[in-house]
């Protein structure tokens, strides 16, 4: 199943990375990434993934989001506060053609059905 | 009685060179040990106190040398030939400067040597991306 794992990296209020626009590139692990600049100038990450559970999918989003946060403070000398994930959505199509899409807000640690619509 | 906190912040905005550059660093593959590396220099540079982050910068320069002090030295002699040389009693060797304050950041130390550390930090955190770049030929 595909998940679309959402997380935010926070820079310390002294120093921070803006981006203009956003960056999309495709992981070494083969995972589709988006960055864009947050209006707090925090970034906000979204990671596209195959992944067979929920669990697997954070857990690769989260290393994806480690490596990227170790290269820009590396390559860009900018402290980070820290990096987590803050949310996850994936769709499932049921064999009657549903399309179940839901989000998991880690957050708050909430679990909702957003929607649940024929495709 | 009314005050005012203010936090100024140094903001990097990338254009679109520096943005392709970005991306071309983050889609590179490299070596598994420069991975392990840097989790530490993100350790380090988001560490406030100059005295912890001077030890962990220490601690990867000791890395990038095993451990080797005398080869530490050496290289760090090659690339600031003004560095201030130490006697090292214990060690009955010389030392640089930077080795003499890292065995110096402890409680006990008589005189705490923040001052020495916090005008030393810059350059060593200078010569500290130097050696990973050499070592993990990144130019």
């Amino acid at each position: 199943m595909e998940y679309r794992v959402e997380g935010i990296i926070r820079f310390h209020p002294t120093s921070k990375l803006k981006l203009g626009e956003t960056l999309s590139f495709s992981s070494p692990s083969g995972v589709k990434v988006a960055l864009n600049s947050a209006s707090n100038d925090n970034l906000v990450v979204q990671v596209v993934l195959e992944a067979d559970d929920p669990a697997a999918s954070k857990e690769m989003a989260e290393i994806e989001l480690d490596r990227i946060s170790n290269l820009l403070s590396y390559f860009y000398d900018v402290p980070l506060e820290r990096s987590s994930i803050t949310g996850m959505s994936s769709v499932r199509i049921d064999a009657e053609g549903k399309q179940y899409s839901s989000w998991r807000n880690y957050g708050w640690h909430r679990y909702y059905i957003i929607s649940c619509q024929r495709a | 009685m009314v005050g005012i906190d203010t936090i100024l912040s140094l903001v990097k905005e990338l254009d679109p060179k520096s943005a392709e550059e970005l991306r071309h660093q983050l889609e590179k593959v490299y070596p598994v040990d420069f991975e392990d590396v840097i989790y530490i220099w993100r350790e380090a540079i988001g560490t406030e106190s100059p005295a912890l982050k001077y030890l962990l910068m220490y601690r990867l320069m000791e890395h990038m040398f095993i451990n080797d002090t005398k080869a530490l030295t050496a290289w760090v002699i090659q690339k600031e030939p003004s560095v201030q040389i130490l006697h090292d009693r214990q060690r009955r060797n010389d030392v640089t400067v930077y080795t003499y304050l890292r065995d110096n950041i402890h409680p006990k130390a008589k005189v705490f040597p923040h001052i020495q550390i916090e005008d030393a930090l810059p350059r060593f955190q200078g010569l500290v991306k130097q050696v990973m770049e050499e070592k993990f030929g990144l130019y």
